[in-house]
Order: structure tokens, then sequence, then C-alpha cells
């Protein structure tokens, strides 16, 4: 049973309160008076569809693993209004190259699969109904903080294709506009051309891309996007997860997982990280996750900006590839910052794996690139830092070329796919001001995959 | 962006603002031509609601908890001038004060009143739901216009771009409109 009446004059007199603090630039968006807690930040699919054209894009994308047709429609829609692009490339929309995730605020959602029913008003799932209502395509039943149900008219021929669809009606963009609803915006003032406006031109597929006047109103009900809020950056390993990123608590963190099966509640697998620091943390997957995104949430934070941007992870995929630079590189005796680089896919089928060091290195010089498998690090060391823990294994000696740049090819065995692997680059710098004549590259941790 | 503005003085606000945030959804885009086609409505009345009743349907296909509102229009058919009183139904709506739910593209409390003179624009349809079947709102909050009076006019009041009505009308200019149209 629904009970919102008895804060629907609260709701109402905040949203107006809302209306009127909103920033000149932002006079489109208006708000329904509620936001989604870290509890509501589920969303799931029944897919009782019936148009064929919901269920016939069966290529999986390798952004959002796992999930196909409507379900990866649905995904999306959800996604697009992320704190981040989606695995920080935004890749996985055709329509919108490189741009998926484009809320920028405290906003994420944990994609938690298929539902087992249509639910309640407050289950957070989509589905079909039955039927048709004049010119109605679909509706959000708002209880705003207690959760959300939206609802698709089976009249209408829905389409769910990864691009842009040529007829009948665009599910991605209209889930988009109804989730804007569920996360509490209502219909923008503004005519035309943004998400939450409130009519639709068939196929409707722009409506996927949230614009101007759609951001501003999420970043109003959420905040805009924290400093210290966590983010992942990379992630690598299978059955042990490392997790790369930023901002994560330093002593205690919860990851989100998408649930393996079926579910009659959608509450993501959580499971606590085995080792926290700020920018690094394992997890043992549990045997309950499925592909889908992941997740970080601060200890026992419940603040919107404490939770992280999802990212893209299939615990059935195996061992996933990964590069990631971090540390600090030590400036040379030039005033040049020597940095490492990577091309190619750390990967034993694929085996283009180069790492490189450029702008900074100095020329004609000898160097070594080295490495650890224990993890990262930040020792003070000849100057600068050796960023990973001992022991280390250096590799043959290597001569940069006349412009300080050098490329070592990285051969990937059988036997490593599964490592992670911190790299970093020294080199001979005789005349820095120092005296230690050394140079140090910032480093870069690498997953070796199949 | 938060302010300390004291909360009373916000409360001041006109509910209307904020009521027209809360009736909000995706419908399709209509301008008046299209509105009127047969194909779409078959019927728009001007009139005065006089009665709403709010109903729930648990469904087993459907699911739980589907509420509708269903208002009673009394008036004049604008497509053909006939006395007319219409039954018009819409997805969302409370039960009690406790039970129902807000639709996002219902039509807000305020425009649905009791006694209120408004423009509706229906559709009859075998199943808006959950087997509910009735004279269905075209557009839902997109298929109702409230009307004022303007001195001895009536003025029929536009909800924007996208809309099939754009902007304010007086009553006889909409009715001859409509007729070219039709």
């Amino acid at each position: 049973m629904i009970k919102i009446t008895r804060f629907v004059l609260p709701v109402a007199a905040l949203g107006a309160a809302a209306l009127l603090l909103v920033p000149t630039q932002s006079q489109g968006f208006t708000v329904l008076g509620g936001n989604l807690n870290l509890g509501q930040r589920d969303v799931r699919l029944f897919n009782n569809f019936t148009s064929p054209g919901v269920n016939a894009n069966t290529t999986p994308d390798p952004d959002l693993p796992g999930w196909t047709g409507g379900f990866l429609a649905i995904w999306k829609s959800g996604v697009e209004w992320a704190s981040e692009k989606h695995n920080l490339n935004g890749k996985g929309d055709p329509t919108q190259a490189g741009d998926l995730g484009s809320g920028g605020a405290n906003f994420d959602i944990t994609w938690q699969g298929a539902a087992t029913s249509i639910g309640g008003p407050n289950d957070n799932v989509h589905s079909e109904i039955s039927g048709c209502n004049g010119g109605v395509l679909a509706y959000t039943e708002i209880p705003i903080s207690d959760g959300w149900r939206i609802r698709y008219y089976q009249c209408w021929s829905w389409q769910a294709p990864a691009g842009a669809p040529f007829s009948g009606f665009d599910l991605q963009g209209v889930a988009t506009h109804e989730y804007g609803h569920a996360l509490g915006l209502g219909h923008t003032t503004f005519g035309g051309g943004q998400t939450m406006s409130a009519g639709i031109s068939a196929p409707g597929w722009q409506a996927r891309s949230i614009e101007w006047d759609d951001i501003d109103g999420v970043r109003f009900i959420y905040g805009v996007k924290a400093a210290t809020k966590p983010k992942i950056s990379g992630i690598s390993g299978s059955s042990v997860l490392t997790i790369s990123g930023t901002n994560f608590d330093p002593n205690s963190n919860e990851v989100w997982f998408t649930q393996k099966t079926q579910n009659l509640s959608g509450n993501p697998i959580k499971a606590l990280a085995s080792q926290s620091s700020t920018t690094s943390l394992q997890v043992t997957v549990p045997a309950t996750a499925g592909p889908g995104d992941v997740l970080v949430k601060k200890g026992l934070g419940q603040a919107f900006s404490d939770l992280s941007n999802g990212f893209g992870f299939d615990p059935t995929a195996g061992p996933q590839c990964n590069a990631t630079i971090y540390c600090t590189a030590k400036t040379n005796s030039q005033g040049s910052v020597p940095s490492i680089g990577s091309t190619g896919t750390p990967s034993v089928s694929v085996n283009d794996f180069h790492l490189n060091s450029f702008n900074g290195g100095i020329g004609n010089a000898n160097g070594i690139h080295f490495w650890s498998d224990t993890g990262s690090a930040t020792t003070p060391f000849a100057g600068g830092i050796l960023c990973m823990q001992p022991p280390t294994v250096r590799g043959p000696v290597h001569k940069y070329d006349a412009f300080g740049f050098i490329d070592v090819p990285i051969t990937v065995g059988i036997f490593e796919v599964g490592l992670t692997r911190w790299f970093q680059f020294w080199f001979r710098d005789p005349t820095h001001p120092d005296g230690t004549g050394i140079g140090l590259s910032n480093a870069m941790e690498v997953s070796f995959c199949n | 962006m938060h302010s300390k503005t004291p909360l009373a003085a916000l409360l001041a606000v006109p509910a209307l603002i904020v009521g027209a945030a809360l009736g909000a959804a995706q419908i399709e885009r209509l301008d008046l031509k299209q509105m009127v086609d047969e194909t779409r409505t078959d019927n728009a009345v001007l009139g005065t609601i006089t009665a709403k009743q709010v109903f729930r349907v648990d469904h087993p296909v459907d699911g739980d908890e589907l509420y509708f509102t269903r208002m009673t229009i009394q008036g004049k058919s604008l497509y053909d001038g006939s006395d007319l009183t219409a039954e018009v139904t819409f997805a969302g709506g409370f039960v009690s004060p406790n039970e129902g739910v807000h639709n996002s593209e219902a039509p807000t409390a305020d425009d649905t009143r009791i006694g209120n003179t408004v423009v509706v624009f229906y559709q009859w349809t075998n199943n808006m739901g959950g087997d509910v079947a009735g004279n269905a709102l075209y557009a839902a909050h997109g298929g109702l216009f409230r009307v004022a009076k303007a001195g001895s006019d009536q003025v029929v009041l536009g909800r924007g771009e996208g809309y099939a009505i754009a902007r304010n009308v007086r009553v006889p200019v909409l009715r001859a409109e409509i007729e070219k149209l039709r």
C-alpha cells in the first residue's frame, strides 16, 4: 500500500521552494519534491514486452556486459543519468558515442537485471502494461522516496536496437525520460529538445541523451558531483577483484554487484572489501554476483556522495584486461615530467601490449622498466617515488631515443592471465641537480587477461 | 544551491506551480490538427467537472494497485455543438488519503477539481490497462485544458509548445478552428 498523501503537501511546498531557487540559467526543469536515497538506486526490468523489436538486439556490448535487448536498453537509460561517463569511456550507445553517463551529479544507479514480476508501485521495476491510453506512451508512478514503477503501454511498437530505430518508439529514449521522473524531475517548461520535455515525436531516440536542462535538474536534486565522491577508474581480476580509483574510504568499503539471477527484490549483492586504501581495494566476488555494474560505497556512508560511479563487470568472463596509470613521476634535470603510457591490450590472445615512456626521458640515456607483482606503494626513493611494493624485478636495459622516448613490447604469457603487475621506468639522468643521477616515471597497474 | 529562506515563506508559493510539476510524463507530441483527427479522438467536451471518482484494480496480468480516476464533465461537444455529458478516465489517483499513486502523466488535482470548467479530448478505449474500458483522456494531462473567464469571454488556457492547444485561445475561435480541421 502506498501511503504518500501525508507528504504530498510538504513535498509540494518543497517543490515550490526548489522551483524558486533554481539558478537563472536553469529555469526549464521542474522537480517533484523528492529524491531516491541510496537504498532506492536499483533498476530492474520485468520483460513482458510483446513488441518483437524490444528483444531483437542479441549482441551484447562489452562495456555493459551480459545483457541484450530490452534489458540493455533499460540499463543504459539509467546509466545516462550517472555521475561519470560509464566505464570512464562513455561507450555503449551508438547514438551518443563516448557520452553515456552525463549527469555529473551525486547520483548513480545499480543495475539489478531481471525482475520476477511487475511488482508494486515502489519496487523500482520497468514493465509493459496491456492496452492503450490515448496518446500516452508510458508513465511513472512516483512515490519518489519510497521508490517507483514505470509502465509502457502495449499498443505502441517498442524498439530497442543498439543504435537509433527507424520506426516505432525507442524504448531507451522513453525510458530515459521516465527514469528522470523516478529520480525526481518533472517536465521541463521548455517546449522541446530536452529529455524531460513532456511530448515526444516518434521514434524519439534523441531522448536517450540528457541535455543541459536535464543535467541542471539532476544536479539540483542530488548536488553537483562532490570532489570527495568515490570514483572507480579500473577493475581487474576475476574471483578476487582489484578495484582502482579515487576517494575510497581508507579503511572500509562496500562493493555492490548486480545479482546473478532473477530476484524478488532489487537489492544489490554486497560484499565488504578485504583490503582498502583511498585508491585501491580488493574484494572477493560473491557467488551470487552476475554480469552488470560494480559500485563502491564508502563504509557506513549514507550521503548521496558516498556511492561511486558504476563500472561494467562480468564475473563469468574470466580475468579482465586493464591498464591504469597511477603515482607521481620525478621531474627530470631538464624540467620535464617523464610519463608512462601504453598501447595495445594486455591480453595473451592479442599480444600487442607495449609500455612506453615519453615526455621526460633523457635523450639517448639508458634505462629499464621494472615491476612488482605484490602491489602499489608510494615509497620515497632516489629523490622521487618508488610506486610499487618489493620485491621488484628489473627488465633489460633499453636506450631512450634522441627525444627521450622509449617503447617496450610486453609479451603476455598464459601464466600471467589473471595476474596484476605494477610497472615503472627508471633511467639515467646524470645532471639531475639532486645528485642521484636517476630519473623515475610514474607507474602503471596492468591486469592480464586471455 | 540550498537556501536558508524560511520555509514558511516558501509555503506561500502558489500550489499551481507545484501542481504543474507533479503532472508530468511522456506523451505523444501533438498539434490541434492531430488531436482532432478521428483516428485519435472521438470527441471533445467543453464543460464543467461535476463528479470525480478514483477506483483501484488488482489485475492478474497487469499487476496490483492500478489506480484510475474517472471524471464526469457536463457541457457541449466542441465537435458538433450538441449537449454532452462525458465520463473520461485517466490513470492515477487516490481512493483514500493513504491509498493511491501519483502518475507522472496525469493531470493535476487542481486541474481536475469538481466545478472547474475545462476542455477535454477523449477516445473510447477497450483496455487502458487492467482491462479497464472507457473514454480515455487523450494524452493524459495533454488532453485537458483549463478554461478561464476573461470579461464576457471564455478563454481556453494553452499548455505550451507540443500540446494540442499551445496558446490561450477564446472558445469561439477554438470552436471555429476545430470545425475547420474536422
